[in-house]
């Protein structure tokens, strides 16, 4: 009974995450205003991330696969190459699952040392971009440096679980902008080559990935009741 | 208020109803045929194959018999777009070499020069983009909801034979597109209580980034919690009905064609499958 009814929530939760990704890709409310060439920045993917989070990678999937599918068949998405629109938006819902699950558990060290790991590799890549665009490099460190810095402060409050939420946000919505980038590089779209999808990636990808944390924080930690305050999961 | 009010009609495209051929064929058939066409159209290398996809199209959407205006509001949205895609075409796109007449200059604009290869390529770009839109335009057009509904769970329910949740995914679908429409009236009225404390009120600024954050989480987290909530109602009255994972024609009872207020309890029968579980809960909501 136990079993069946923890198989009846995975479906019910995946469906109705289905029906606010359908009406967040196909109105105006799931795209936010951003000063960049495609004008907006869209949090539509932002139910796979919680579905990953809340019932595992399954659930995770088949709500990207859906995001995939609306994205395909919504007038206000251009491009409808399905290598690009739907394929790589597969992996948002299972990579945002994969951290929280990894992180799920870890104590404040341990979330301490994955922020310090990180923060180095991107300072690594920072110095690498800084070779060809020294300011991209720059803009890359001073971003990457004070989100390092403001991890560490979080987790001084004893807010592990969100931050693990947090991370687990971001990594599902850069794994949409990556992926999606690279795949309509890869598939030579119109318009976008590697500087494009680098400028791209940047402009868009960091307002909805800090988006995405503030969001999935908000609706998790409210589902859950986890907090500062209240009970850990 | 206009943009509140639209939210309650979140949908794929507008179903117009008819009798045509492509009216009465079977879902299913409709969307194998429309993954089949839309990866012919995106793999298509050659210029006549786009052309004469684009022309397979156009003769679908006469045998159709659709109204007028039906092309021309599947088309509306993407009319920027293509705009933007032709300029971007005729001054940056991809130029065949091995293209006849590739080289052949046609117009010069600043640094750019454009020549007969890039026009021709930019052509083709827009029939590909213009066939793909028109394609699931027609698929929408001609299908309803519900019918689209069910051509998915019976095309999922082949994959029970091999172990993998066929039934479960359509129940998944059917749930998605009951609740549309009913957390579409919810946002509209979480937007309207957020415009009344004029939260999410006034002009768009896209440079004020954290303050579009704001108001776009204070519309989508209470969306959220109201969803995840349901889930609660909704599990448990699958469950007091004894719902076992049972196929029982989740489109017929489950996905309106338009509201959920089309459907009423009266309806729902004595058994106890998932379809008339959802349609009792969500009428309750």
């Amino acid at each position: 009974m136990e079993q069946q009814e923890r198989s009846i929530r995975r479906i019910v939760t995946a469906g109705m995450l289905l029906a606010v990704t359908l009406l967040l890709a196909l109105t105006p409310v799931g795209f936010i205003p951003v000063p960049t060439p495609a004008g907006s920045a869209t949090i539509a993917h932002i139910p796979a991330i919680i579905g990953g989070i809340l019932e595992g990678p399954l659930v995770g999937l088949i709500v990207s696969l859906g995001f995939g599918f609306a994205s395909f068949l919504s007038p206000l998405v251009p491009v409808k190459d399905p290598f690009v629109i739907i394929l790589p938006r597969l992996l948002i819902g299972v990579a945002a699952a994969w951290v929280y699950y990894g992180l799920r558990r870890a104590r404040r060290p341990a979330l301490t040392a994955v922020l310090l790991v990180l923060a180095v590799a991107v300072l690594a890549a920072a110095y690498v971009v800084s070779q060809s665009v020294l300011w991209l490099g720059i803009a890359i460190a001073v971003l990457a440096l004070s989100a390092a810095g403001f991890g560490v402060w979080w987790l001084g409050r004893g807010d592990t679980a969100a931050v693990g939420l947090a991370a687990a946000a971001i990594t599902g919505s850069l794994a949409n902008t990556v992926l999606v980038l690279g795949a309509a590089v890869v598939r030579q779209v119109a318009g976008i080559t590697p500087e494009v999808a680098l400028s791209i990636g940047f402009m868009q990808g960091i307002p909805e990935a800090v988006v995405s944390a503030i969001i999935v924080v908000a609706v998790v930690s409210a589902i859950r009741q986890v907090g500062r305050n209240r009970s850990k999961l | 208020m206009a943009r509140a009010a639209s939210l309650r009609n979140a949908s794929l495209g507008r179903f117009w109803p008819g009798d045509s051929v492509v009216h009465t064929l079977d879902p299913r058939v409709k969307l194998c045929s429309l993954g089949l066409w839309t990866v012919a159209i995106v793999l298509a290398s050659r210029w006549w194959v786009t052309a004469a996809l684009f022309l397979l199209i156009a003769a679908a959407y006469r045998a159709a018999r659709l109204p007028r205006g039906a092309a021309g509001a599947v088309l509306r949205p993407v009319l920027p777009v293509l705009a933007v895609l032709a300029v971007s075409q005729l001054l940056f796109g991809y130029q065949d070499p091995a293209m006849p007449g590739a080289d052949i200059g046609v117009l010069e604009v600043g640094a750019a020069d454009v020549s007969l290869g890039r026009v021709i390529g930019a052509a083709i770009a827009i029939v590909r983009l213009l066939s793909l839109v028109m394609l699931v335009g027609l698929l929408t057009a001609t299908t309803s909801a519900s019918a689209l509904a069910s051509g998915m769970e019976r095309l999922l329910l082949p994959l029970n034979r091999i172990g993998l949740p066929g039934h479960e995914l359509a129940l998944t679908g059917a749930i998605a597109l009951r609740f549309l429409p009913i957390l579409g009236e919810e946002l509209e009225a979480v937007q309207r209580a957020q415009l009344a404390r004029d939260i999410t009120g006034g002009p768009e600024r896209p440079w004020q980034l954290a303050r579009n954050a704001r108001r776009t989480a204070a519309l989508v987290v209470p969306l959220f919690a109201d969803a995840l909530q349901r889930v609660d109602e909704i599990s448990t009255a699958l469950l007091a009905r004894c719902y076992q994972g049972t196929r029982a024609h989740l489109h017929e009872r489950v996905a309106p064609e338009r509201k959920g207020s089309d459907l009423t309890g009266d309806q729902c029968g004595p058994s106890g499958d998932c379809g008339c579980a959802l349609v009792c809960c969500s009428n309750s909501l």
